[in-house]
């Protein structure tokens, strides 16, 4: 008798505690798009873009500050099938010889517009984390101007689930 | 509220407890027959707790001394509220196995402080009511909140229980009960694109884990057949 009460108490206390329920799983996080520049003429070799700002197309904020590097991460739209990013390179403000003055301020720089399309999947994640993004059929394009820095790509991946690797590789 | 539950399983356990301290008699006679009931607690947190609606009706039969036949079915549906997804589960289940009982009844009386072993079987059917993707950069400032119930049909589930517990005698044939349930399924056809995240009849599941419990406060009618 005794025994049985200590094991139903025992089995009772169990059932009296639960799990916290809190987000852990590794990649339970819609993906960013990963972009890695490498140098034209060198597929292979990584070259960095000099003071690149990041700047989504429909959106006024720019994604981060302009800044040097041979990657960028940047987030594409989960209820849209596409999404349009203006990169552009050696982004400066001109003072306009005027430093007290900023009214008259003007950016400069070699603005390019890449395109993404792709399609949405929502795929279940677990009971905290609910469900993720994945862009599937991703196609890459840029705009073509007079003067172009951008001078080709590959897609590397066209399904974007991760941030651990490259998912296009940009050309310049 | 599961730690009030708790306490009150202690009180009825502690009072069981020490009833037992009455001289057994070893002459005596057994009576054998049926003892039906319903699992009281899941009508109470059915009066009590919105989006939780249970039934379910247990028996047992004592075909020897120490042995019953041993079975429930039940009938339950319950709605989960989580952070990021809010389903409702649907479904039947029953439960057959044997009961070994572990008390020295003396005279006509038919307690139990029982061990016992089920196999489980729940069909059942989910719906996602409303989802959220999980998208932390809100540099674009979507939403994604989806409110488009998803259904998903035809789960089923079987499993081996282990189950625990006392059924005294309160009045002439009248019993009441408290036993724990520890789970573990053996089959389980999950959904596509989600999970059996709660099993009629197993309860909640813990993800990367096959086990479960449970608990039950029972209140039965015991049918006398014979006397031996």
């Amino acid at each position: 008798m005794k025994q049985t009460f200590t094991i139903l108490a025992f089995l009772l206390l169990i059932i009296s505690c639960e799990k916290d329920d809190i987000c852990t799983t590794p990649n339970a996080d819609t993906a960013h798009l990963v972009i890695r520049f490498h140098d034209f003429l060198n597929q292979d070799t990584p070259k960095e873009v000099t003071n690149l700002l990041i700047l989504g197309v429909d959106n006024t904020l720019s994604y981060g500050i302009e800044s040097t590097r041979d990657s960028i991460t940047i987030p594409l739209r989960i209820l849209e099938n596409n999404t349009s990013f203006r990169l552009i390179k050696d982004y400066a403000i001109n003072d306009n010889g005027t430093p007290s003055d900023t009214s008259d301020d003007f950016a400069t720089g070699n603005e390019d517009v890449i395109v993404l399309n792709y399609e949405n999947e929502e795929l279940f994640i677990s009971k905290a984390c609910g469900f993720k993004n994945i862009f599937n059929n991703v196609n890459f394009g840029f705009d073509s101007d007079a003067d172009n820095w951008i001078l080709g790509s590959n897609v590397v991946n066209t399904k974007i689930e991760n941030e651990d690797n490259a998912h296009i590789h940009i050309f310049h | 509220m599961r730690t009030y539950i708790f306490f009150i399983s202690l009180i009825i356990s502690l009072a069981s407890f020490t009833q037992e301290k009455v001289v057994q008699d070893s002459s005596k006679t057994h009576k054998f027959g049926l003892r039906v009931g319903t699992d009281i607690s899941k009508l109470v947190k059915t009066a009590i707790i919105d989006d939780y609606t249970a039934f379910e009706i247990n028996a047992d039969y004592n075909f020897s001394k120490k042995y019953s036949l041993a079975g429930e079915v039940g009938n339950e549906k319950r709605t989960i509220d989580e952070t990021q997804i809010n389903f409702t589960t649907e479904g039947n289940y029953f439960k057959i196995g044997v009961d070994y009982n572990a008390y020295e009844n003396w005279l006509d009386m038919e307690n139990a402080i029982f061990v016992g072993l089920r196999y489980g079987l729940s069909s059942y059917k989910h719906t996602l009511n409303s989802y959220n993707i999980l998208n932390t950069d809100s540099y674009w400032e979507e939403s994604g909140l989806k409110t488009t119930p998803i259904n998903y049909d035809n789960s089923t589930t079987h499993w081996v229980e282990l189950i625990v517990g006392i059924k005294a005698e309160i009045f002439n044939n009248l019993y009441l009960g408290i036993n724990a349930q520890l789970k573990n399924y053996v089959g389980n056809t999950a959904p596509n694109n989600f999970a059996n995240l709660y099993i009629p009849g197993f309860g909640k599941t813990v993800e990367d884990s096959k086990w479960g419990v449970g608990f039950g406060y029972t209140v039965s009618y015991f049918i006398p057949f014979y006397k031996k």
